[in-house]
Formats: C-alpha cells, sequence, structure tokens
C-alpha cells in the first residue's frame, strides 16, 4: 500500500504543547502569557488601561479540500485581527498537523477580548508544503503555502454562546463550501502552577505488522460540552511496547484544575497521519499525583464500538514521577527588584551609504525628518528604556573610522575618551547625530567586539550585589562579515545574564541574522565546539513593523521574557523576597 | 590551600551509538587531563533516558592552588551495556571557559559542548554546570553577591 514518505516524519513526531523544562533549554518559553504580561505592564505605565481579559482560542477543522497529491493536506491556521483601516494584523498561528482533513490543532492563541470594541477575527487555513516542513511555525512564508480557505467571526459573538464554541464555514473567493472552522475560547488564568510529570507505558499492544508499534501519548481536557480539547502530545517513540517519554511540563492554564479529568490517550503513529489508536484512560491531575506517590499503574481501555463494555487492555500508563513547581512570570521578578539594563550599539559601516547623499541611512534630513537609524533608536530605546531604571545606557559604534585614524569596532558614541555612557533616548540621539560628524564609515560588519564588551559588562556586574539583566540593541543595515567570530562571541556570552536584540534597517536580506536568532531550534555553535548554552538573540527587521503587520511593542518583547526566565529559572533563582520553591 | 570545583552533569542529547540511539545506560564522567587527575569523576547511570539522558548529579573534587591548573577537561559520556563502558562521545572543554575569565569565581557556569564520536563525526550534545567555589577568605568581604549562585 503506497503511502510514499510524507514530508516532515521528524517533525510529525515531536512533542507539541508541553512547556520545555530542561536546565539548559534553549528554546524561549513558549508562555504567551509571559509576552502579554510585559506588554500589558509597558501600556498601564503610560496610563493605558484597557479593559480586557486573556482570551485561548482553540481550533479545529473539519472536511478540508485535499491539495496534496499523494496524501491529505497538512494544515496549518492563521488567526489575524481586523483593523480599523481593513488591514489584517497577525495574531498567531498553530502548528502543522500531517496529513488530515480534520485536524484537532494543539497550540492555542492568545487574544485579548476587549469588551468595547468590535474585534474581528479572520481564520486563514493553509495546506504548508512539504519543503517547509522542517521549519518552526512561526518562519513559514504563508504566501508560499497554499492556501485552504478563510473564515470570519467577531470575538464577542463566541463568548456570548453557551458552550463559547462557534462553527464558521471555510470559504474562497468563490463562495465553494471548503469545510468548517471551529473555534473555542476559553480564559486564559494567570496561574503559576506547573506540573512535572515522566510517563511511561508497558505491555502495548502491537499495533503495526512487521515491527512494534510507535507510541506516543496525546493529553486532552474535557470541556463542559463534553468535547476533548487537546492540550499536549509527547514525542513519538519507535518500535517499542514499552517506551519511556520524555518528561511533560504542564501549567494549570493547560490542565485547568487539578481534578480537571483529562483523557490519556496512547496512540501508534503512523507516517499516513492516520495514527491508530491503542488505548485511552481518564485521569485528572491529582489522580496522576496519586500513581506515583502510591506506585500504581492505570490500565488502558479500548474504546467498544457497540454499546458493550470497554475491553481493558494488559497495557498500562504508569507515572515516574510527579513534582508539582510554582513559575514566576517575568513581571514578578520586574517588580522584585530586578533591573534591566540597556546598551546600544550602531552600525558605521560604509555600506549605509554616504550620509550626505539623502538616499543614505544615515542621511540627517534638514527637515527634520528621521532616518532608519533615528527611528530605530527612538522607537526600540522607548520600549526598553521602560525597564531601565537609571537611563544611563553604554553606547558605542561599530566598523567606523573615528578622528585618530583607526577603524573601530567598539568606539563610544559619545566621542569621550573617559566613558561610554549616555543619558536617556536624547543622550543616544545627541550622540548619534554628533558621532555622524566626527566618524568616518568605513567597515567590515562587525559584532563580535561589541558582544564582547557587552558581556564583560554583563559579567563584572555579577559581582555586584544587584541582580540586573543586559539588553545589547545593535542596529545595523547589512550582511556580517564574519559571521564565525560573532557566533563565537555570542556562544562566550550565552551563559551570562545578557539578551542580544539586533534590529535590521534598510532592505537587505536578513538571512544571517535568522540563523543568529536560532528561531529554528539550532543551537549556535562555536568553533572551539562549545555551545550556546541558551538562545539569547533577537532578531526585528524594521520593515516589518512599518508594513503594519507586527507592532513594535510586541515584535521587540517577543522574546525578551522568555530569554530572561530562562536564564533565572535554570539557576533556580526566584524574584527577590519570595519564598524558595 | 586547596579549592574545591563542583560539577553537576546535567544531561546529553542526541546521542548514537552504532548508527542507532542509544538505549538506555547512559554515563558521563569528568576528567582534567594532565598528571593531576587519573581517575575521572562519574555519574550515576541513566537507565531511562534512552538517548536524552538526565543525570543532575553533583561530583566534587578539589585541587591545591599551589599547582597548575590543567588547561583541559575532558568530559565522556558512554553507555554502559553487559558490565562494560562503551564510549559513545567525547568533548574537550578547556578550563579558561569557567575559571575566571568570562566571570567571577564562584559563578555557576552553565556550559554546553559538542560531544565527538571515536570516528571524529559529530555525536550529539553534553549538558553540564561548573563552578569553583569560593573560599571563605573570598566571602568574608560584604555579601555574597546575588547572580553567584
Amino acid at each position: 500500500m503506497g503511502n510514499c514518505l510524507h514530508g516532515d516524519v521528524k517533525g510529525g513526531k515531536q512533542a507539541i504543547g508541553g512547556v520545555q523544562q530542561r536546565p539548559t533549554s534553549t528554546t524561549a518559553v513558549a508562555n504567551n502569557a509571559a509576552l502579554n504580561d510585559a506588554v500589558d505592564f509597558f501600556f498601564r505605565s503610560r496610563g493605558q488601561y484597557p479593559l480586557f481579559s486573556q482570551i485561548e482560542l482553540t481550533l479545529s477543522a473539519s472536511n478540508l479540500i485535499d491539495c496534496d497529491i499523494t496524501s491529505k493536506s497538512d494544515p496549518m491556521a492563521v488567526m489575524y485581527l481586523m483593523k480599523k483601516d481593513g488591514k489584517l494584523e497577525e495574531i498567531g498561528r498553530t502548528e502543522v498537523i500531517l496529513n488530515s482533513l480534520n485536524p484537532s490543532w494543539i497550540e492555542k492563541i492568545t487574544v485579548s477580548f476587549q469588551f468595547e470594541v468590535v474585534q474581528t477575527l479572520v481564520f486563514h487555513v493553509y495546506d504548508v508544503d512539504t519543503r517547509f516542513h522542517n521549519a518552526p511555525v512561526k518562519t513559514l512564508k504563508l504566501k508560499d503555502q497554499d492556501f485552504l480557505g478563510e473564515a470570519t467571526c467577531v470575538l464577542s459573538e463566541i463568548m456570548t454562546r453557551p458552550n463559547r464554541t462557534v462553527s464558521l464555514s471555510l470559504t474562497c473567493n468563490n463562495n465553494r463550501h471548503l469545510g468548517t472552522l471551529s473555534v473555542l475560547a476559553e480564559e486564559t488564568t494567570a496561574s503559576k502552577t506547573v506540573a512535572d510529570i515522566n510517563f511511561r507505558c508497558v505491555n502495548l499492544d502491537n499495533k503495526d505488522l512487521f515491527s512494534k508499534s510507535d507510541p506516543f501519548l496525546r493529553i486532552s481536557r474535557i470541556v463542559e460540552s463534553n468535547a476533548a480539547v487537546p492540550i499536549c502530545r509527547t514525542e513519538v517513540v519507535d518500535n517499542n511496547l514499552n517506551p519511556i517519554w520524555r518528561p511533560v511540563c504542564l501549567t494549570m492554564q493547560q490542565f485547568g484544575s487539578k481534578d480537571t479529568p483529562l483523557v490519556i490517550e496512547c496512540f501508534d503513529f503512523n507516517t499516513s497521519g492516520n495514527h491508530e489508536l491503542i488505548g485511552r484512560t481518564e485521569k485528572s491531575v491529582a489522580e496522576l499525583e496519586r500513581l506515583s506517590l502510591q506506585k500504581e499503574a492505570a490500565n488502558f481501555v479500548y474504546p467498544s464500538l457497540s454499546h458493550g463494555r470497554n475491553k481493558v487492555l494488559k497495557g498500562q500508563l504508569i507515572v515516574d514521577r510527579f513534582v508539582e513547581k510554582v513559575q514566576y512570570s517575568f513581571l514578578d521578578y520586574i517588580s522584585s527588584g530586578f533591573e534591566l539594563n540597556l546598551m546600544v550599539a550602531v552600525d558605521f559601516t560604509a555600506s549605509n551609504g554616504d550620509p550626505r547623499t539623502p538616499s543614505s541611512l544615515h542621511y540627517i534630513d534638514p527637515s527634520g525628518r528621521s532616518n532608519s537609524y533615528q527611528q530605530a533608536i527612538m522607537e526600540v530605546g522607548e520600549v526598553i528604556q521602560f525597564y531601565d531604571s537609571d537611563k544611563r545606557f553604554p553606547a558605542w559604534g561599530f566598523g567606523g573610522r573615528t578622528s585618530n585614524g583607526i577603524v573601530s569596532h567598539a568606539f563610544n558614541l559619545n566621542g569621550a575618551s573617559y566613558g561610554d555612557e549616555v543619558v536617556g533616548v536624547e543622550g543616544i540621539m545627541a550622540a548619534y547625530a554628533s558621532a555622524l560628524r566626527n566618524v568616518a564609515l568605513a567597515g567590515p560588519t562587525l559584532f563580535s567586539h561589541v558582544v564582547d564588551k557587552a558581556a564583560n559588562i554583563a559579567s563584572q556586574s555579577l559581582s555586584q550585589n544587584s541582580p540586573k539583566y543586559y539588553v545589547l540593541l545593535i542596529i545595523t543595515d547589512g550582511v556580517l562579515t564574519d559571521m564565525a567570530g560573532t557566533v563565537d562571541a555570542l556562544v562566550r556570552a550565552s551563559d551570562l545574564p545578557l539578551s542580544v536584540l539586533i534590529v535590521g534597517v534598510g532592505n537587505t536580506d536578513f538571512k544571517q541574522m535568522e540563523m543568529l536568532d536560532a528561531d529554528n531550534g539550532r543551537r549556535l555553535e562555536s568553533s572551539t565546539g562549545r555551545i550556546a548554552t541558551r538562545d539569547i538573540v533577537q532578531f526585528v527587521p524594521m520593515k516589518d513593523i512599518h508594513s503594519g503587520q507586527v507592532s513594535v511593542v510586541q515584535a521587540l518583547l517577543e522574546e525578551l521574557p522568555g530569554q530572561f526566565l530562562s536564564y533565572v529559572r535554570s539557576r533556580n533563582i526566584n524574584p527577590l523576597g519570595a519564598p524558595a520553591i | 590551600m586547596s579549592r574545591k570545583i563542583q560539577i553537576t552533569g546535567i544531561s546529553a542529547e542526541d546521542l548514537v551509538y552504532n548508527k542507532r540511539p542509544v538505549k538506555k545506560n547512559a554515563v558521563v564522567a569528568f576528567g582534567m587531563a594532565g598528571n593531576n587527575w587519573k581517575h575521572l569523576m562519574r555519574t550515576s547511570v541513566d537507565e531511562t533516558g534512552g538517548d536524552y539522558p538526565v543525570w543532575e548529579d553533583k561530583l566534587e573534587t578539589e585541587f591545591s592552588s599551589g599547582k597548575e591548573l590543567p588547561t583541559v577537561m575532558y568530559v565522556e559520556v558512554s553507555c554502559r551495556s553487559s558490565g562494560e563502558d562503551k564510549r559513545v562521545g567525547t568533548a574537550r572543554v578547556p578550563v579558561k571557559d569557567f575559571t575566571g575569565e568570562y566571570a567571577p569565581e564562584g559563578f555557576l557556569h552553565c556550559l554546553s559542548y559538542r560531544l565527538w564520536d571515536e570516528y571524529g563525526k559529530r555525536n550529539g550534545i553534553v549538558n553540564f554546570s561548573v563552578r569553583i567555589v569560593p573560599t571563605k577568605s573570598d566571602l568574608k568581604s560584604g555579601l555574597r553577591p546575588f547572580w553567584l549562585r
């Protein structure tokens, strides 16, 4: 039977939904609550107190069109908010489900429900092309995928239904009926409890013909309408009837309460996407805790087709370890006294163009219009300086020839020989303007010197008694000359309380920067064989912000709370004054 | 006067032995190059972890500050099966990565290194943390710095 190996089988076997808890895990905490915390705090501080509550949407679809020839579509859903001018702002995406015309996505999309505003949600469903299967969902370019259909609804319409679910028809230009999309809305609770669980099974039934089953678990939560909302999936263990999975970390947001019934299903993975059910069991989190304490096992049952009794199987689910912990949020740390400190580095390489010509990225317009660098400094600086306590920032330039004729890759922007600090965003702007007059653009583009300087400052602060976390903002127009040297410097700095935020101006291809951002999950490796302890880079192209697709605040603050949390959590550092876990 | 080094073998990822992912019983050992250390410090065996073992074992060793510290530490991940230890991969860690050049002494360095197998091919990543325990005289001057945990 030809079900040819379709696309990204390896990607399809990975775990989804649980929060990563490895001490040296470099994936940023995939926790929407952290992002909204930081953005929320920023707006509230400016007196903008929106009345809203956070809503989590779970999506599923049925009867999608089949776009692939030899197998079924691989659908992914993207959700947008329609703004006043009709433009669509992307809010979030689900994951890609392989080979299914009736997908139930696990990844939830969070949106703020504002009572007094009409929020029109637009959903687009895409069939993700095979060649993109290995890429993280965030980086997929939608115009390269096959469009499967669109649905629209108003958020308040979902919220006012009794079971908070709505079914929408998917349509395209010619209004054909392309399937149905179901949306379930639930309020998010900012709870800090997480449960770290180690699952394994014994004596599972063999569902494969020539080898053993490839089992994985899918955990779903039962909501009021008796529907099951999937919350997470373990990775697939090949060829094993007694599998042991990596620990699953569930937040209380995901499992509801300790007594909410969860359905744990064990499937045999098939590359065709038709995973065969091996068995299921219903346990609440409290019952799982009891199983681990009393070292008991739960038998799987196989639901019977007729109205007879379910068949009790030999296969059993065992909970090896159950740990309940408290996870503090980014704001918990900041409000307890952790300081963020900003440092700025500006690109003075010749690729920007002669500052005297109007086409240069460094052109200072006499009419007062800001150039790309000034815009980036102001927009980014305003957001981050909000979190900086003393508003004194070290500011450097790189790639320029200073007055003594030498090209420096980390010269003081303020032109002073004694210190590199400026005061406030205005200070950065003034230093930038005066540096343009005194420094000649040269090259090449190297980040390693400024990264080393920032790492030096961060490591010196370790000996002081107040906890400081540093953010280095690099504004650049272009392509790195020395990728290896930069990677080496970043890997050396990856163990320190430092994040590097790279903002790209101009229209170059920033593919190198995206590699440094390590969003594809590949940790940076230095030339000495050392691997980055964590992902400390975030890259934001200015043109994405200006085209209105992403808001400035959201783009910048997206990874920062996660990187900060990965540092403090891996070292078991709590907010000041908080009780030890 | 002797100083203590605390090493915690945390975990390893993507271990492959004989072209197949390691099934179980992985162990990691740390040893300094040179004459000072003949013996290796070993963690306990992770029986269930498979190709993603987790140890979280704290190991301690001492060295006297009179002699020179060796320049390289070797980290070896092996797989224990049928009584003997089969080497899966080794990493070569320059000791100056954790002796105070990039951070003050006493700082907990969380490090990750590429593992190389005996054919010189990449074979996974090992994660561990190292810390040189500050002596009492270092601590006497004021409160213990915050970040040095």
